[in-house]
């Protein structure tokens, strides 16, 4: 399945990167994993330190596979959510071209030129399209922002912020469910966000989750491995925790 | 640095000063409305003695009587309204090199047709030898900011003349406007062939809007004429032949009758007469410069836009036809609706020409390195340097 393109680079960091969307008024959901390409000649070169095999090696509080212990302590996962962890190189999930993963944590619309304040019209919306043709071509503009949750490294996910940042007015383009599956095999990505200042945590934690939720096809395990996972890194924090697991909870 | 404490009176005075003339303001207003009332019970006669008389200004002359107003007519059709607008950034001696450059701006927008709105600008740089100088009149003038201008006025009506074929094609009604006054009075003093060129210019592109049948009008927001008001002077002087020069008040020291309504403006005398869009009849201006646009003559009329009265300018040919002066009346009402008491379309066009400060520091800043790049010197006036920007 093609990625959609959802939007274009403006601005970027190691952490985050800012985009404009690509259609007004409709920027990719809260909570969405989306991805930038990373083009060939700037591709994120195989840290020598940070190998995908050397973190879980290297990491004395992490299991070789972590997601084992999840199923264990679940009974067993799904159809969807076995697949991906457990045939990681089926044709659904052939390895990945170098990219940075964000997920959107925040998006506005507003005048292309902050000089120029905006007024009410008080018009309906076919009214204002028909009278101020002018305004969606060219005055307004969307923008969201990504916060980044890691990028590929010979192929395959790294829960690490990337060695640069992503290149300025490269394409944002949705994530596929196969990659929020291939994302999501391993929970780190949701330290980062946890960790993060820039937007309301609790937050994008939930719609991600729900996000992820649904490239999993609705596999309740994965929502309990997501759980488990912030009751680990909320521990000290049980009514942050709980704000989560209301929102999340399918019941 | 300004040491505003130093003038705070006479800001307090100019203040004074202001709130008396309104009241002068309004006692002339009430003289105006009762010449506008003599005038209408004869207006052929009115405009005949006013064609006659020999001012010392401009005057407005009319073919129907002009306490009339007409109402806003309906348009429910698909149109379109073209703007054309213009910016520069003046040649400027004390810069890195001298140049000067114009940016124009078409915006298109369509009304009732889900054609998509087209915006285009178009920047043109000036910096060669015959750009700089010009030869005219069988003399050389270095360029300088009229002239800059002039150069623009033709910029934009090259730039009309180019939108005309694709507003031609769309198919639907349309209405092109301009921002400003169309009577380039000012040309009068510039030498023949330097006029006919630029005049010339002018010409061309509004045979080209009469050849695809799309009325051309010039919106003057706030408008200073007062063409009709000297009309009313010319009916209330009381010199048996009227001649400024021959005035005998002049001679006598006496106050001139036609001071009675001296410091009005045409926009304060309708905007007590006309309804919110309504417009007045359509005036002819003495403008000498007039003479020179053959089929094109301007001719003006004020329409009541909302929160201002606008002063309306049309070329002959438009005037002469009921069902395109109709349409820009619409147009010219219609669009100040939409933009909030000023014609969306020029606002839009005006944003797209405009050339801010940042962006003629960001073009010095491109000329500077180009002049690097290329091994040129580089030259700039001590006075420029000593401002530190």
């Amino acid at each position: 399945m093609e990625n959609e393109i959802v939007g274009e680079v403006i601005e970027a960091s190691t952490i985050e990167f800012r985009a404009e969307s690509r259609e007004l008024h409709s920027p990719p959901a809260f909570g969405c994993f989306v991805r930038v390409s990373v083009g060939a000649q700037s591709s994120v070169p195989s840290s020598p330190v940070a190998s995908p095999q050397s973190v879980v090696d290297d990491d004395p509080f992490e299991s070789s596979d972590s997601f084992g212990t999840f199923r264990q302590a679940s009974g067993g996962f799904g159809r969807a959510y076995r697949e991906i962890i457990e045939g990681e190189s089926s044709p659904d999930c052939p390895g990945l071209d170098p990219a940075i993963f964000g997920i959107v944590c925040g998006a506005s619309t507003g005048p292309v030129d902050s000089s120029r304040k905006l007024r009410a019209f008080w018009k309906d919306e076919d009214q204002m399209q028909e009278d101020h043709p002018e305004i969606s071509e060219w005055l307004l503009v969307t923008h969201f922002n990504a916060m980044i949750i890691g990028h590929t490294c010979n192929g395959a996910v790294q829960h690490l912020l990337p060695p640069q940042p992503p290149k300025l007015f490269s394409q944002v383009r949705a994530c596929t469910d196969d990659e929020i599956r291939l994302i999501t095999r391993k929970m780190d990505f949701l330290r980062t966000i946890v960790n993060s200042h820039q937007a309301p945590a609790e937050e994008v934690i939930a719609a991600c989750i729900l996000r992820a939720y649904e490239a999993y096809d609705g596999d309740f395990n994965f929502l309990v491995a997501a759980g488990k996972e912030l009751a680990s890194l909320m521990k000290d924090d049980y009514d942050r925790l709980q704000a989560i697991i209301r929102r999340v909870s399918p019941w | 640095m300004l040491d505003l404490s130093k003038i705070l009176s006479d800001i307090d005075g100019f203040g004074r000063e202001r709130a008396q003339s309104a009241e002068f303001l309004r006692d002339e207003l009430s003289t105006a409305n009762g010449v506008i009332s003599e005038i209408a019970e004869d207006p052929a006669s009115a405009c005949r003695r006013i064609s006659d008389a020999k001012t010392s200004w401009l005057t407005a002359t009319f073919e129907e009587n002009p306490s009339f107003a007409v109402p806003a007519p309906k348009l429910d059709s698909a149109h379109a309204v073209v703007a054309i607008d213009g910016s520069q950034i003046f040649a400027d001696k004390h810069e890195v090199a001298l140049c000067y450059l114009i940016n124009t701006s078409a915006v298109t927008l369509f009304y009732g047709c889900g054609e998509r709105p087209i915006a285009l600008t178009r920047p043109m740089l000036f910096y060669k030898n015959e750009d700089l100088v010009q030869s005219y009149g069988g003399k050389e003038t270095r360029v300088d900011q009229k002239m800059v201008g002039f150069r623009r006025m033709v910029a934009e009506f090259n730039e009309l003349e180019r939108a005309l074929p694709t507003l031609e094609k769309k198919g639907v009604p349309a209405v092109a406007l301009m921002d400003g006054s169309m009577i380039y009075w000012a040309l009068q003093g510039e030498p023949e062939d330097y006029r006919k060129w630029a005049l010339g210019e002018v010409t061309r592109a509004l045979d080209t809007a009469r050849g695809f049948g799309i009325p051309v009008a010039a919106y003057i927001s706030d408008p200073g004429a007062r063409d009709f008001v000297n009309s009313l002077r010319v009916m209330l002087c009381d010199q048996q032949i009227i001649d400024c020069d021959k005035c005998t008040h002049k001679k006598e020291d006496t106050k001139p009758p036609c001071e009675k309504v001296g410091r009005l403006k045409d926009s304060s005398v309708f905007g007590s007469k006309l309804d919110n869009g309504c417009r007045t009849v359509v005036f002819s201006s003495k403008s000498k410069i007039l003479d020179e646009y053959g089929d094109h003559r301007v001719q003006s009329f004020y329409l009541n836009a909302g929160k201002e009265i606008a002063r309306i300018e049309i070329p002959a040919w438009v005037s002469a036809d009921r069902s395109m002066l109709d349409m820009v009346h619409f147009v010219c009402y219609d669009q100040a609706q939409k933009g909030r008491g000023y014609p969306v379309v020029l606002a839009e066009a005006h944003e797209h020409a405009v050339v801010r400060g940042s962006e003629r520091a960001f073009f010095y800043e491109t000329v500077q390195r180009a002049f690097i790049k290329h091994g040129a010197k580089i030259t700039m006036s001590m006075k420029r340097l000593s401002k530190g920007y």
